[in-house]
């Protein structure tokens, strides 16, 4: 096991650190979310130019043949610069689609994707049902009858991917936003973003992959969302560590005070613990390991802790941490949603309670 | 059922003991008359929320605020000369009591009342308290705080407006900050350095202020939560009667820490929304939402049970002593600061009983709106822990005050707060 990002990895963070960095300047984030819809259409575009799109896809449907551990390093810069894209859906499920789909499926959809035409989104969870792996959403004959809730990007996203459950057990299903017998509700998720609940009733479906295809789904979302929330806290956190170290009271920076400065150490190892287990996790699940057990771990302690992370950061920047033209708000709110995703620590901490005790 | 038998027997025990002895049947008959006054004028605590713009919340408030005039009920404890009902502190614990089962559309006089309302009786000359306390009782007119300054935090001590005296007036220069709705209010409390040679406590002045003068202007902010509760205050020139002055020149400190412990009772023991009792709400939560079984939930909420029910005796001891008439000492930072903590406590709380569902609601749709409702709880508890002084400064006043510990060194500890760098 080694942290160090290989060259090629180092060469996308940098890229893209770039990209955004100089792209996501206070007004955009005010433009783009006065215009509606939660999506930098022209940033998304930088991105498929520079060739970020389809870095953990194959050579032959024009990506750059990078892992998982890749994939990861992406998301952890759209979080440190909390990016509205559909990066994290869009690239999980084109991943799973690379690896799983066959030869025609994957000519058909991935080249587009990795040119910046195509977004794809996942629909997995469901209401109130904590059993991701058991899906009540149902496949047969090559029809889907079921509700999904929390889809994103579902009004830029030319195909769904959804976890199915059918006679010899969990799988994955392709399914055109537009297909027949598809209805949506639009909703608003905690970080302003809108959300579908997505429900099928004799919807024309496509399969895709075998059984392992349903649980490598959810693996690389579980990491996409620690990695994500792995680059939103670590910026949280520099940012508060910027603040409290120039912000004066009593006639001294207020990080002086023990209160102050011990609370954010304690961030500290509460981010470095998020960074160590989201890394292992991507590692073990780029070499084709077993991750399940690092992956839950991972998903409950980025819940957990940056949820202390959020709130520590937010405290120590007072009044200002909760004002609209102030950054730190976003980096709450997304930590709030990335939390809830795929089930909060309670679930992850149940779900591992039951691996451990089989 | 198991809570409601706790529930019966706390307040039974808690019940203050009458003072003389026709106080009880005094005390029988004032619990009917105000039950029956909110039975007709508000909404049960169990009830769906409202969902209502602040404007038409505005109006409602006023509106039943009249009503609680016309029913004798308003500004239970103050004279009736002065607008109020001329009743016991006993009445208002019971007014307390009897209102914590309902909703009571009071959310925006919270200051106005539970801060503004004290300082103006206690540190008011006889003829200011004439001119303000009827309108301010009756909601005629209301009141906002302004303290903070973007300079001036926790350290608000240190603040910087300027208030120059001239002939009969005083010029007010400054700016404040994270004013509770001033956007709406009549009037506010300022603090002012009125004397920059002094050391920073012994500087400050504070004045009433008519919010619709020139040279005063209102910019709300816009927060997280999508709510604007807050506003930035500029003062520029403005010019207000020295008649305006509230206690003596440069004794403003004083007056600013019996303001700031009223804001503390009134955050962590006031009888209002904010101190609503959440446990119930959220036991029906998890029964809705099939998780009432779940045994890591039922333990949270045993646990906020047992903390509601310790919050409520301590908010009750210290509005007897506020009712009584006396200004809250540093029990007011210990009401305050286990307010913020349990606001926290629930906060985690509600959120592993709603979980997924509180990712995201749906706008339109009113069962989605308990989604929505403790979404924008937890988003909002977090302020609980700035607003009114944040948990540091409440620690280290219960540390100097009530433990009788040192205070921490001052390296600028009786220098002239024209002397003290500030950035």
């Amino acid at each position: 096991m080694d942290f160090t990002p290989s060259e090629a990895q180092q060469a996308v963070v940098d890229l893209a650190e770039r990209i955004m960095g100089d792209h996501l300047d206070m007004g955009r984030h005010l433009a783009v979310e006065d215009a509606g819809g939660w999506f930098d259409r022209d940033l998304w575009e930088d991105l498929a130019s520079a060739g970020l799109l389809g870095i953990a896809l194959g050579a032959d449907v024009g990506g750059s043949g990078l892992d998982a551990v890749a994939l990861a390093l992406l998301l952890r810069v759209q979080g440190s610069h909390v990016a509205p894209l559909p990066l994290l859906p869009s690239s999980v499920a084109a991943l799973i689609v690379d690896r799983h789909g066959s030869d025609e499926q994957r000519q058909r959809l991935l080249p587009d994707v990795v040119a910046g035409g195509s977004i794809l989104t996942v629909a997995v969870q469901e209401f109130l049902d904590d059993r991701l792996s058991e899906p009540s959403t149902t496949f047969r004959d090559g029809l889907l009858y079921g509700t999904k809730v929390v889809v994103e990007h579902l009004d830029a996203a030319s195909l769904l991917l959804v976890t199915v459950r059918t006679p010899d057990g969990p799988r994955c299903a392709l399914v055109h936003p537009t297909a027949a017998g598809l209805t949506r509700v639009e909703g608003t998720s905690t970080r302003r973003q809108p959300v579908w609940e997505v429900t099928f009733d004799a919807t024309p479906a496509e399969p895709i992959g075998d059984d392992t295809t349903a649980g490598a789904l959810i693996d690389h979302l579980r990491l996409g969302i620690c990695a994500t929330q792995l680059g939103v806290t670590e910026r949280a956190l520099s940012m508060t560590a910027e603040y409290t170290s120039t912000r004066e009271q009593f006639g001294r920076p207020i990080a002086t005070f023990q209160a102050v400065g011990q609370r954010l150490a304690d961030q500290y190892v509460n981010v470095g613990g998020i960074r160590l287990v989201t890394l292992s996790a991507a590692w073990r699940l780029a070499n084709g390991m077993d991750a399940t057990e690092d992956l839950l771990v991972s998903k409950w302690w980025a819940s957990e802790r940056a949820t202390d992370v959020a709130n520590a950061t937010q405290h120590c920047h007072g009044g200002m941490g909760v004002a609209i033209d102030y950054p730190l708000h976003r980096y709450t709110l997304w930590n709030k949603h990335l939390t809830a995703s795929l089930g909060a620590g309670t679930q992850s901490l149940r779900a591992l309670g039951a691996h451990l005790a089989r | 059922m198991p809570t409601g038998t706790v529930a019966v027997v706390a307040e039974t025990e808690m019940t203050p003991q009458p003072a003389t002895d026709d106080g009880f049947a005094d005390e029988v008959e004032f619990t009917a008359r105000v039950e029956g006054f909110l039975a007709d004028h508000c909404s049960r605590i169990s009830d769906p929320a409202d969902d209502e713009s602040e404007a038409h919340g505005l109006v409602r408030t006023r509106a039943f605020q009249r009503a609680l005039v016309d029913a004798g009920l308003a500004g239970l404890t103050y004279p009736t000369q002065l607008g109020g009902a001329g009743l016991t502190p006993l009445h208002q614990e019971v007014f307390t009591r009897v209102s914590a089962g309902w909703r009571l559309p009071n959310g925006p006089l919270a200051i106005s009342h539970g801060m503004c309302l004290p300082m103006l009786a206690q540190f008011g000359t006889e003829e200011q308290k004439a001119r303000y306390l009827p309108d301010s009782i009756s909601a005629e007119t209301i009141w906002c705080q302004m303290f903070s300054e973007p300079g001036a935090g926790s350290d608000v001590a240190g603040l910087s407006m300027r208030a120059v005296r001239d002939g009969e007036e005083w010029i007010l220069d400054g700016q404040k900050v994270w004013t509770s709705g001033a956007h709406y209010c009549d009037f506010g409390i300022v603090v002012a350095r009125t004397d920059p040679t002094l050391p920073k406590h012994q500087g400050l002045s504070m004045f009433i202020v008519d919010l619709r003068e020139p040279g005063i202007e209102v910019r709300p902010l816009v927060q997280m939560s999508g709510a604007r509760g807050f506003n930035e205050v500029f003062f520029s020139d403005a010019r207000i009667p020295a008649g305006n002055l509230l206690g003596e020149v440069n004794q403003g400190w004083n007056l600013a820490v019996s303001m700031l412990m009223f804001e503390r009772v009134s955050i962590g023991a006031g009888g209002g929304a904010l101190n609503a009792r959440r446990g119930p709400e959220l036991a029906a939560l998890a029964r809705d939402l099939g998780r009432a079984t779940d045994p890591v939930i039922r333990q949270g909420l045993a646990d906020l049970h047992i903390r509601e029910e310790i919050k409520g005796y301590i908010g009750q001891r210290i509005r007897s002593s506020v009712a009584a008439g006396r200004v809250p000492g540093p029990e007011g930072s210990i009401a305050k600061l286990n307010g913020a903590i349990l606001a926290r406590r629930t906060r985690d709380l509600a959120m592993s009983i709603i979980g997924t569902a509180g990712q995201a609601w749906d706008d339109g749709d009113p069962s989605s709106d308990v989604a929505a409702r403790w979404s924008s709880f937890c988003i909002s508890a977090a302020g609980m822990s700035i607003a009114g002084g944040t948990d540091e400064v409440q620690r280290n006043i219960i540390g100097e005050r009530v433990l009788g510990l040192p205070r921490e060194p001052d390296p600028f500890k009786g220098a002239p707060w024209q002397d003290i760098p500030r950035n």
